[in-house]
């Protein structure tokens, strides 16, 4: 299983999305949750805090899920922070695009927290083999 | 539902309402730059963004629509379809067909919206269109509404799974110890700049201050009624010092909560190129919006109600004002007309114009019309100044147009723009000259909710008039008074100026029979009248309350605009000028 | 809104409902001690011109303006003038607060749900709407009123 304590950082433009993810990560027991609003943010705050897990969107301004993913793949101090990306299915084609960046999963719009619970695991379980 | 997830969805309407207004203004750039990319990119993400939380809060019909108008706008932003004045059309009516479902979540009403003729067109658009350059083939998903979300996830899985083991930087991704060096960061975690609060909350803060300052007030009196009488005790010194300062932090405080209360006036400018750009296609008018000074903040409450005037007014620009491209084009003027809308900041005032390059106010057809209507005889038409033509645009039942219009013209006039700007004391100035333009300029207040009254007393009760709306204030002999056709009159330096009494106003019986009164002259568009009181209490800026609940409503009332407490505690309501005037109406062609 | 509502009409048919009881004119009312505010005994009206008829005025409750409600009137009875104690009870409803005119306050009382029968079902009863039901005590019967419909203004109700 995972530890719940883990500080987790949810990306997305969209603040009522944000609550959402928020939300079901919460009925998962996860409480060490912040939030930044696009790439740019999220990166900032990835440097200045130590973040376990990375819940993000794939479009947003400024700076996209997918660019902010070649960044911190690319940073030595970051470049192992787990990154769970948020898609809609209509992106599904750009997922090998994530996947080639370094993506550790991904998950479909709309989810469940059961959906994201087995996500979640699957990247620990892929982490610990 | 459970609270959160309610709270959720009410985040969700405020949200997506506030990204659906903003692509308004993003279409009307797009027509004008369609190869645009960025702009697309723009929208489809927005349309994206609402279908992805959508589908969370169940809210089918959105994500039926938005996922149909997104797929377009994909092809759009991928260059697979041209953009075209038709496409761009379906687009817009599937975002208005999204505020309606989104209008429909908010007011809780179940009923499904018809919108299968709008999806039929957008997958018609999607598939037909022929795309300019070949389709790119992808492996794409063929996208089943049937098909369940849940599976297809667990089928990219496996895909997942496949491409990770033949990547080897994923690998070492993954096989990287999760646990990484707990070394101390130097910076803070950063704080959001900003946060959302809900209305009622400033509203409250806003209130609490407003007490602040009445009980401010209160303490100034009674220090400076101490003064007066105990000059020289050092402790009354000292409390007048403290209430001094009291005066200025409280003043501070008032204006640093009022900034709280602040909105650009982007709030309301955002639905004016989409309404110029609808207006002008229906009308065949080519006009371009040009907007200035949208990041002019004003309060709240002015926000709300500026949007009906300006609206007016630029429905009369593109009706009136604006000529048709061919007539332009004979006047040696550039066939696409200019609305400029601006705003801007002067003191304590909100400056708003709207400019029109049209054809102006054809001021003769208002003299004649004037005379037509028997608001002024043949003579007095003669002698009006382009000043005072103009302003009879403003006057009731007053309209230019030879035909009436769906733009303009449906009853509702310059008028009632007049008087709603009143009602908010704000004042509408024109300026027009003909075959140029005009340019209407409004002025407000940066609040409505801080206003400066004078208080007058009549039987006993104490009521208070908006000075902005006041001249001056005169005493005069109940014998001054007198009557023609049922209008009391009276002469005010040789001119006639006819009055009604405050106590008939607010419905008592004829006043106490006092020999003296007070005539509080006031101005409302372009008229002065006088209001007759028992006597003047004084000057004080109060700050305008609402009445708990809706059992009383003073709209009904039709002579107050509001209430305030005074610093003495009681409850004082407020006059509506304009809708004072209206007791002098039957007179008006007279006292003009 | 609408469930936390439901919510608490279940509550009062099962638990027991302290009632604020007061008198106008010969009968005794009561509301549920959960709507009441406060009870005011000096105040200062000022008349609000062209309004309902059952409205006294509006008062300044601590920085509020709050519509004061003749509840003679409210209920369409002959208003002599008289108050014998001229007491004000503030309540509040899910979205507003108003204070009544009664004419004399009697005491708090603690009515066991099993005691409490919902109004009579008379359809044409003018004020029928302001009753929530009838709390029987062992010499008197307490009307329990409806607070958010008393402080509902008529021309929405029609309007529903």
């Amino acid at each position: 299983m995972f530890d719940s304590g883990i500080k987790i950082l949810v990306v997305d433009d969209f603040a009522t999305m944000r609550k959402i993810v928020k939300n079901v990560l919460q009925q998962l027991g996860f409480t060490n949750i912040e939030e930044a609003e696009n790439g740019e943010e999220a990166l900032k705050k990835l440097r200045s805090d130590k973040f376990d897990f990375v819940v993000s969107d794939w479009n947003m301004p400024v700076k996209d899920g997918l660019e902010m993913l070649k960044e911190i793949r690319a940073d030595s101090n970051l470049k192992s922070t787990p990154v769970l990306m948020v898609t809609a299915e209509a992106e599904k084609s750009k997922v090998i695009e994530a996947i080639k960046a370094g993506v550790n999963n991904y998950i479909v719009k709309p989810f469940t927290a059961e959906t994201m619970k087995q996500k979640i695991e699957q990247i620990y379980e892929r982490l610990k083999n | 539902m459970s609270s959160e997830m309610d709270e959720i969805l009410q985040d969700f309407i405020v949200e997506t309402e506030e990204i659906l207004e903003a692509l308004d203004e993003k279409f009307v750039e797009l027509e004008k730059d369609q190869s645009n990319k960025d702009l697309i990119n723009e929208i489809f993400r927005a349309v994206h963004t609402i279908k992805g939380a959508a589908g969370f809060l169940g809210l089918n019909q959105i994500v039926d629509l938005s996922h149909a108008s997104e797929n377009v706008l994909k092809k759009l932003r991928d260059g697979l379809l041209s953009p075209s004045p038709e496409i761009t059309d379906v687009i817009l009516e599937s975002v208005d067909k999204l505020k309606i479902l989104v209008d429909k979540v908010k007011n809780n009403d179940k009923t499904p919206e018809d919108i299968d003729s709008l999806l039929t067109k957008l997958k018609k658009i999607e598939e037909g269109q022929t795309p300019i350059s070949e389709p790119i083939k992808k492996d794409e998903i063929k996208e089943d509404p049937e098909s369940k979300v849940e599976s297809e996830a667990q089928r990219e899985d496996k895909k997942v799974a496949s491409v990770v083991s033949s990547n080897q930087k994923i690998d070492t991704a993954l096989k990287a110890p999760l646990k990484q060096d707990t070394e101390e960061h130097k910076d803070k975690p950063q704080v959001e700049k900003t946060i959302r609060v809900d209305v009622e909350r400033l509203d409250t803060v806003f209130n609490l201050v407003g007490e602040l300052v009445l009980g401010k007030n209160r303490l100034t009196k009674l220090s400076n009624v101490l003064a007066d009488k105990y000059p020289n005790d050092p402790d009354v010194i000292n409390l007048n010092e403290a209430a001094e300062f009291l005066q200025l932090i409280s003043t501070e405080l008032q204006t640093a909560v009022m900034k709280t209360r602040m909105q650009p006036v982007k709030k309301v400018f955002n639905r004016f190129p989409r309404m110029v750009r609808d207006l002008a296609r229906s009308h065949g008018k080519e006009i371009e919006l040009i907007i200035r000074g949208e990041e002019t903040e004003v309060d709240k409450s002015v926000i709300e109600n500026i949007a009906d005037p300006l609206v007016h007014l630029i429905r009369n620009a593109i009706d009136h004002g604006i000529e048709p491209p061919e007539e332009r084009k004979k006047l040696n003027k550039p066939t696409t007309g200019k609305i400029i809308l601006s705003a801007s900041q002067e003191g304590n005032n909100i400056v708003i114009s709207v400019l029109d390059d049209g054809r102006g106010i054809n001021l003769e057809k208002v003299r004649k019309k004037a005379v037509e209507k028997g608001i002024v005889s043949p003579e007095e038409a003669e002698l009006l100044s382009e000043r005072e033509l103009t302003e009879f645009i403003f006057h009731p039942g007053f309209s230019t147009a030879d035909k009436v219009t769906d733009v303009s013209g449906r009853g509702v006039g310059m008028d009632v723009v007049k008087t709603n700007l009143a009602r908010i004391n704000g004042s509408i100035d024109t300026l027009t000259q003909q075959g140029r333009g005009t340019k209407f300029t409004i002025k407000l207040p940066l609040t409505l909710a801080i206003i400066q009254t004078l208080m007058v007393e009549v039987n006993n009760m104490v009521y208070a008039i908006p000075i902005t709306s006041v001249l001056e204030a005169v005493r005069i002999d109940n014998s001054e008074i007198s009557s023609v056709d049922g209008q009391e009159i009276i002469k005010l330096r040789g001119e006639i100026l006819p009055i009604v009494r405050l106590s008939e106003l607010i419905g008592f019986n004829h006043s106490n029979g006092a020999d003296s009164h007070y005539v509080v002259v006031v101005q409302s568009y372009d008229r002065r009248f006088g209001i007759a009181v028992d006597r003047l209490v004084g000057q004080d800026e109060v700050v305008i309350k609402s009445i708990e609940g809706n059992i009383i409503n003073l709209n009904d009332s039709n002579i107050f605009a509001g209430a305030t407490i005074t610093g003495e505690g009681k409850v004082v309501l407020i006059i509506d000028i304009p809708a004072a005037m209206e007791f002098i109406k039957q007179g008006e062609a007279q006292y003009v | 809104m609408e469930t936390t509502v439901f919510d608490n009409q279940k509550k009062q048919s099962r638990e027991s409902v302290q009632t604020v009881t007061f008198f106008i004119g010969p009968e005794l009312y009561g509301i549920d001690i959960r709507n009441v505010l406060e009870i005011i005994k000096h105040y200062d009206i000022t008349p609000v011109p062209n309004c309902a008829e059952y409205i006294e005025g509006v008062t300044n409750l601590r920085g509020r303006i709050v519509p004061i409600i003749n509840m003679k009137k409210r209920f369409f009875l002959e208003d002599d003038g008289q108050r014998k104690e001229g007491l004000i009870i503030v309540v509040e409803s899910s979205d507003s607060t108003a204070g009544l005119i009664v004419d004399s306050l009697s005491k708090v009382v603690d009515i066991p749900g099993e005691m409490i029968e919902p109004k009579p079902d008379i359809k044409n009863g003018k004020n029928s709407r302001f009753i929530e039901g009838l709390g029987n005590l062992k010499d008197k019967t307490v009307i329990i009123l409806n607070c958010e419909e008393l402080l509902r203004p008529e021309t929405e109700r029609n309007y529903q």
